[in-house]
């Protein structure tokens, strides 16, 4: 990745404005700094990890064409999710039209490569189940919050929600998902958290 | 105030990050948007480096051409209209029309004024 210490440093305005300039490092460096809460949210919508990858990747090259569009270059996080959001949601409508065919639910979520191990797929099984039981929105939140680190403040701004929204919605999907997860064996649960150990 | 990342529900959402079952997926996404992208950087660094001399050298490129095209259209457009014009037109008044080819007297010839005060008097009727 291109990124350099004092780019990173930068906000994302002053990206932003370079960006606008054709800058291609200050431009990776805020595809580095939001590659991943673009796919988060775009997963949250899709549920599927080949639609999530393509509405991020696409969601970076469209708001690089549209960055004039971005009246508020410091704000760039939420301009970008909201276009991830409608490329992601895109998607599924074009996914639902072309129904006829839909890979088995068995092979729906899996990540790009293999599952390595059997317990760990059931485990990534269960998890799509959970999620798939939260709202949209829910999914986003806890998402952006427990994996990418969000704050609460950040997640309001960036997903226009109010902050006690934003609260409520990530205490009930914690829940949701405890309760979900919580018939999975103390054994399997260890296993897998071994196996995500970088 | 911000609330701590529950450990439980971050270990089993990792298993979501594509990075778990595929390392150096980051990397090549990054990568990947980076390249697409470059088209549209160089576009912008074109752009950003254009002069005020550029702009208006590109103006004079479009609209000098089309300015003497738009006249050879115009003077092709007015020759072609002059051979085909059709005879004028000559208007006539109405007593005009009345009296034209009739035979009659001319109008008539005052007296010339007697310096002296004497009558006018005309020498022709109609």
């Amino acid at each position: 990745m291109v990124s350099t210490p004092r780019l990173a440093a930068l906000g994302d305005g002053e990206l932003v404005a370079r960006t606008r300039e054709g800058d291609r490092d200050a431009f990776g460096t805020l595809v580095e700094r939001y590659m991943r809460s673009a796919y988060a949210v775009a997963l949250s919508v899709t549920g599927r990890h080949e639609d999530a990858q393509d509405a991020a990747q696409e969601s970076f090259l469209v708001a690089l064409e549209r960055l004039e569009e971005c009246r508020s270059p410091e704000r760039f996080a939420g301009w970008l999710m909201t276009i991830v959001r409608n490329r992601a949601r895109n998607l599924v409508r074009r996914e639902v039209l072309r129904d006829t065919d839909q890979l088995p639910e068995t092979a729906r979520s899996r990540s790009p490569t293999p599952e390595r191990d059997l317990e760990t797929h059931e485990l990534r099984g269960r998890l799509d189940e959970a999620l798939g039981g939260l709202s949209e929105v829910q999914r986003q939140i806890v998402l952006l919050h427990d994996l990418e680190g969000w704050k609460h403040r950040e997640i309001a701004d960036r997903l226009d929600l109010p902050s006690g929204t934003v609260r409520s919605h990530l205490h009930f999907a914690r829940k949701a998902l405890r309760s979900a997860l919580s018939a999975l064996r103390p054994r399997e649960r260890g296993e897998a958290a071994e196996q995500v150990k970088p | 105030m911000t609330e701590p990342i529950d450990p439980a529900t971050r270990e089993l959402l990792a298993l979501l990050d594509p990075e778990t079952g595929d390392p150096g997926y980051w990397p090549r996404f990054h990568r990947w948007v980076v390249t697409s992208a470059g088209p549209e950087l160089a576009r912008r660094r074109r752009t950003a480096a254009l002069t005020v001399a550029d702009v208006m050298l590109s103006w004079w490129r479009t609209l000098v051409p089309a300015a003497l095209a738009t006249a050879v259209l115009a003077a092709a457009m007015l020759l072609r209209d002059g051979r085909a014009r059709p005879a004028p037109v000559a208007y006539v008044d109405v007593d005009e029309m009345l009296t034209v080819g009739v035979e009659a007297p001319e109008m008539p010839a005052f007296e010339i004024a007697d310096p002296d005060g004497g009558i006018v008097l005309v020498n022709e009727f109609f």
